[in-house]
């Protein structure tokens, strides 16, 4: 399988109107702009639509 | 062959840049020289892939050819596949897909490479044509032919005749989403160790030279798609600011390698971070 292994994922929203999701893979923070091109994106959005990962709302 | 039967044999093909392959000599490593994590990019613009079954334990590293040798013209790196452990849960492959499959409409193409094994070994070289992603894009369309590897360096060559694009539906995020993957999938389950290098897919029938390029061109266009800021300039203080030349395929995602910053900002063209520690390191991943 070529599927990412994404332990975390959660919104980062900021004031500039800019959100992002922030996820965790191999114990690594990545910061994940909400870009169907971008293919961590398309990734968690597919485990998302997959019912495999929950992304927790912005503090 | 001699370079007149050569010349001769390439007919009315354009002469220029040939080579859609990028770092098919395996000389930038921008992510570093050795991986162990399975489903990941290694060299740049080559992806170690899981087979169909699972992910066998495997070590991917950046070698390099004794000087003088001959196997290779003008060879110098090489990429190293070593599956460390025998497989039961299927095998793995190395990728690199190609941006925008438009550029392969019908088109005959070949592809060529230099590779060795430990023992000799069976890989099943793919050709996919991938429409994208969003909407309803068209099934990707595979062609697959097999080649046996032996245990000296030698140059292997695959011509294919790629699907027309009539009748085809592009997904709707766009044609960079959109690719042409080059699969080179390494059946055996066993423990062994498969070397590849001078990887060049060219439009036509026949497998030139392999088309050489300085290593800062060759970085640049690896930069399109991955960016790692090795060494920060930056002072501590907020709203730092990174252009991205060339600019990448997509907004990328944005990794903190060292040091401490929070991205704000995120375009195709630069990115913003504030919060920024004056040592940070940072990687941007726009790949496919």
């Amino acid at each position: 399988m070529n599927e990412i292994n994404i332990a975390s994922a959660k919104y980062i929203a900021y004031e500039n109107g800019d959100t992002f999701i922030n996820i965790i893979i191999n114990d690594q923070e990545l910061t994940v702009p909400l870009d169907p091109a971008n293919r961590h994106y398309a990734e968690i959005m597919r485990q998302v639509e997959a019912g495999t990962l929950v992304i927790a709302d912005a503090e | 062959m001699s370079n007149a039967r050569e010349i001769a044999q390439l007919g009315s093909v354009p002469s220029g840049r040939r080579n859609l392959i990028i770092n098919g000599a395996m000389q930038v490593a921008q992510r570093g020289t050795s991986f162990t994590a399975d489903n990941v990019y290694t060299l740049d613009r080559w992806k170690s892939g899981d087979g169909s079954g699972g992910s066998p334990a495997r070590t991917l590293s950046q070698e390099v050819l004794s000087l003088g040798q001959t196997d290779i013209p003008n060879g110098y790196y090489y990429l190293r596949h070593n599956q460390t452990s025998a497989s039961t849960n299927g095998n793995s492959s190395l990728v690199q897909n190609i941006e925008n499959v438009t550029q392969f409409d019908g088109n005959t193409v070949t592809l060529s490479f230099y590779a060795k094994a430990n023992s000799a070994m069976t890989v099943n070289v793919r050709f996919i044509q991938d429409f994208g992603t969003g909407g309803t894009p068209s099934s990707d369309v595979t062609l697959t032919e097999s080649v046996s590897i032996g245990t000296g360096w030698a140059k292997y060559t695959v011509t294919k005749t790629l699907g027309s694009l009539s009748g085809k539906t592009l997904g709707t995020d766009g044609i960079h989403t959109s690719f042409l993957s080059i699969n080179i999938e390494l059946t055996p389950t066993t423990t062994f160790t498969f070397d590849i290098t001078h990887v060049q897919l060219e439009v036509g029938s026949v497998a030139t030279e392999f088309e050489h390029r300085f290593y800062g061109e060759e970085l640049a266009l690896c930069q399109r798609y991955y960016f790692e800021l090795k060494s920060s300039q930056y002072s501590y203080g907020e709203n730092k600011h990174f252009n991205f030349h060339p600019e990448m395929r997509t907004a990328p995602t944005v990794t903190v390698l060292a040091g401490s910053a929070t991205l704000n900002r995120n375009r195709v063209q630069f990115i913003t971070f504030n919060s920024y520690t004056g040592d940070t390191r940072f990687s941007a991943d726009a790949e496919l």
